[in-house]
């Protein structure tokens, strides 16, 4: 019956307009920067800065200090094992032994935009020594 | 010029369709776009938001909606009457009806679809194509809605440096119940008020109302 073909391909393109944006394509470039920013930040920090997002660099430099100054202490720490990578849409989150990351999506690659963040409780924000406005 | 006047209420329909989804998406990237300047983040094009889960979410919720107000109302005009309401049958005519008022079987006319004169399951199946077509568009839409209801609720909870929600969270998740409810009030609502008002109020010409001069107490009466 025609009407049902229609039903079942409305259904189903709304299914996968449903799943646009869970991003898992986008889970390898996410790890990918998130490694180079947390290998950087103790070791080459002026690198670190550079994976960082606009907002969140001008808001690390506002109080005057230089950003590879600030990094290795705000967002250093050990990561072990497999980085836990979520990615939805622009936005995503990094989970990486004692380190959390967050990361958005710019027009030339993942930039992060918070980090050395610390939980606070259940459904709480984090905590990040290091983020936007 | 005459196949266009014999179609013009589905195409009047989904051309208004066509344009407001248009203005949905063209509104909703401005939005999107503003909160996202706000905060320092990316914008994004027209085309990469029409893909998203934040618009899928938007038009799902909507979709789920009116189509469950058209299966419901589909359904339930089987069984409840509203004495003097266009929209109801007459009061004696609850129920399924004889396949004889239903022009089914040996009772099908020359002109009556093939189905309705088949036999079995084909007849069965074709005597609740409506609300099952209705039922699975709303299932789908609303599926929908949670799938791309979750993505973008988590995009937003790492906006705000929050853990993203799993498949259980979401179910019971206040965003997911506000889209839906929102949505659901309003349609029974408007069936309701439809329901209620054509008892008495009047659309000179059309099918929706009553003829203007009719009793308020004829029921199943259309203009």
């Amino acid at each position: 019956m025609p009407c049902l073909a229609v039903a079942g391909a409305t259904t189903l393109a709304l299914l996968l307009a449903g799943c646009a944006g869970r991003g898992s394509a986008e889970n390898e470039p996410v790890a990918d920067t998130a490694t180079r920013f947390l290998a950087s930040v103790t070791s080459a920090p002026d690198q670190g800065c550079d994976l960082l997002a606009p907002a969140t660099l001008e808001e690390v430099e506002a109080d005057g200090e230089q950003c590879a100054d600030v990094l290795p202490e705000a967002a250093g720490g050990e990561q072990s094992g497999e980085p836990t990578v979520d990615v939805y849409g622009r936005d995503a989150m990094v989970r990486w032994g004692e380190q959390v990351i967050f990361l958005a999506r710019f027009d030339d690659g993942w930039r992060v935009t918070a980090a050395g963040c610390e939980p606070t409780g259940k459904d709480l924000p984090y905590d990040c020594e290091v983020e936007g406005p | 010029m005459r196949r266009l006047r014999d179609h013009g209420l589905a195409l009047v329909f989904g051309a208004l369709f066509l344009l407001s989804l248009t203005g949905q998406a063209l509104w909703g990237v401005a939005e999107l776009n503003g909160e996202a300047r706000d905060r320092g983040l990316p914008t994004i094009g027209l085309g990469e938001y029409v893909t998203s889960s934040t618009f899928a979410v938007d038009v799902a919720e909507n979709w789920q909606s009116e189509y469950l107000q058209f299966l419901l109302f589909i359904l339930l005009t089987v069984w409840f009457v509203q004495k003097g309401s266009p929209e109801s049958k007459p009061l004696d005519k609850t129920g399924r009806e004889s396949d004889e008022d239903q022009k089914v079987g040996r009772h099908a006319t020359p002109d009556s679809p093939p189905l309705a004169k088949a036999e079995g399951w084909r007849r069965s199946l074709y005597s609740h194509s409506l609300g099952l077509t209705m039922g699975l568009i709303f299932l789908g839409s609303w599926s929908a809605q949670f799938v791309a209801g979750r993505a973008a609720h988590n995009a937003d909870l790492i906006r705000d440096l929050k853990e993203p929600e799993g498949w259980a969270a979401y179910l019971t998740d206040p965003d997911f119940w506000g889209r839906t409810l929102q949505n659901w009030q309003s349609e029974f609502l408007a069936v309701a008020s439809m329901v209620v008002l054509s008892i008495y109020l009047r659309e000179r010409g059309s099918p929706e109302s009553k003829p203007v001069g009719e009793p308020h107490e004829s029921t199943g009466v259309e203009g």
